[in-house]
């Protein structure tokens, strides 16, 4: 059986075999691999991070409790990413959660509530006016993206901050590939104008 | 060299760096053109603050609590698979004997099935022999439980009788027990809704 060490080479279409041969290590790999991602497109979509933790979790166990029904024909990723983006515009379309403050949750009621639903951006800049410069632009942009209709975020975060193909992005939202590109020039248009701002 | 703007179409292959000799009168465009040079420069620039985004992790202790809630699935082949290397000893003496051992029991088990395939009258009368005996055994067996259950008279009349009437005797004492369990569930279910 091979080791946690070995599986970390796996691609993920291994990894997802021998987790439907019962190895829990693979399944904690597969989990390992992508918590980041998908707790991040879904933090993103509903910005509130206890509610985006227990949707997260709820994508991580519908995947891993239906991995004997896994196709190999599509990828993981795009499996997994259609399931914790539907969890999380089912969740956007319930709370109707259209506009949303940069500074926290719009559910948030308590000082606790507001600091777990706000964006914490981390820097890696050298200088403190390049800090507070890089972490204005990067909370400028969050607030721009949370303020994109549900789905225009999902493609620009699927392609932009997961670096997914349009064809993977059509996929994993069951949408047109020309919608696909629509979307996400849409987005990319609106963002720009949300950010001219902060740019000049 | 195009002598128009670029459309968004041909912007976005530019923004995803798409390469190819078709882009090349594009790039020449926007080396000349200044507006779409600008242009494809804000693009590019919303692209690369896009993608250095960070991920977010989630609070620690993520993975237990799926997990928790995870049934890890394992298909009885491979469980069996696991069961029996399990038995295989580790490498050694140990498993060098196992292995003569092992293939000494095929080798025989294989000489004694080549051995009555080339007997076959004999088989046969072997297999009708054995058929002969578990069906006298379930007579006898089923006998002792009318005999039992029934009395003589009931137990006589199944000899008489034969397999068939076995067969009879058995769907009978099913039926019975199979009315007696549904009829204990039935007050017991009813019992505990008036406790209720």
């Amino acid at each position: 059986m091979p080791q946690i060490l070995d599986l970390a080479n796996l691609p993920d279409a291994d990894v997802v075999a021998l987790a439907q041969q019962g190895r829990e290590v693979a399944y904690r790999e597969l989990l390992r691999r992508y918590e980041r991602p998908v707790f991040s497109l879904v933090f993103r979509m509903v910005r509130d991070r206890t509610v985006a933790e227990d949707l997260a979790q709820e994508t991580f166990i519908k995947v891993l409790n239906h991995i004997d029904k896994y196709r190999p024909e599509f990828k993981f990723s795009s499996w997994l990413f259609k399931i914790a983006n539907n969890v999380a515009i089912d969740h956007v379309r319930r709370r109707q959660l259209n506009t949303i403050s940069m500074d926290g949750s719009p559910n948030a009621s308590t000082a606790a509530e507001i600091e777990a639903s706000s964006f914490d951006i981390v820097d890696q800049s050298e200088s403190a006016l390049d800090e507070l410069q890089s972490r204005e632009l990067g909370t400028a942009i969050e607030r721009a993206i949370a303020s994109l209709r549900p789905e225009y975020r999902s493609c620009i975060l699927l392609r932009h901050v997961e670096g997914r193909s349009y064809e993977e992005i059509a996929a994993t939202l069951d949408l047109p590939l020309g919608t696909v590109k629509t979307f996400i020039h849409r987005a990319r248009h609106q963002l720009r104008d949300l950010l001219q701002d902060v740019r000049d | 060299m195009l002598e128009r703007h670029l459309f968004p179409d041909e912007l976005e292959l530019l923004i995803d760096g798409e390469e190819g000799p078709s882009l090349a009168p594009l790039r020449a465009h926007t080396d000349e053109c200044p507006a779409c040079r600008d242009l494809l420069a804000v693009e590019q620039e919303l692209v690369e603050l896009l993608e250095h985004l960070p991920h977010t992790a989630p609070t620690g202790g993520f993975p237990e609590r799926v997990m928790s809630q995870v049934q890890v699935f394992e298909p009885w082949h491979v469980a069996a698979r696991d069961s029996l290397r399990k038995l295989v000893p580790p490498p050694g003496p140990w498993r060098t004997l196992a292995s003569i051992g092992v293939a000494g029991a095929v080798a025989s088990v294989s000489a004694l099935v080549l051995w009555v395939a080339l007997r076959f009258d004999m088989a046969l009368y072997v297999g009708q022999l054995v058929v002969e005996r578990a069906q006298g055994a379930l007579i006898a067996g089923v006998g002792s439980v009318v005999r039992a259950a029934l009395g003589e008279s009931a137990a006589a009349a199944l000899q008489t009788g034969g397999a068939p009437s076995a067969l009879l005797a058995l769907a009978g004492i099913g039926s019975a027990l199979l009315v007696a369990t549904l009829g204990l569930r039935g007050l017991v279910a009813v019992a505990r809704r008036r406790r209720s």
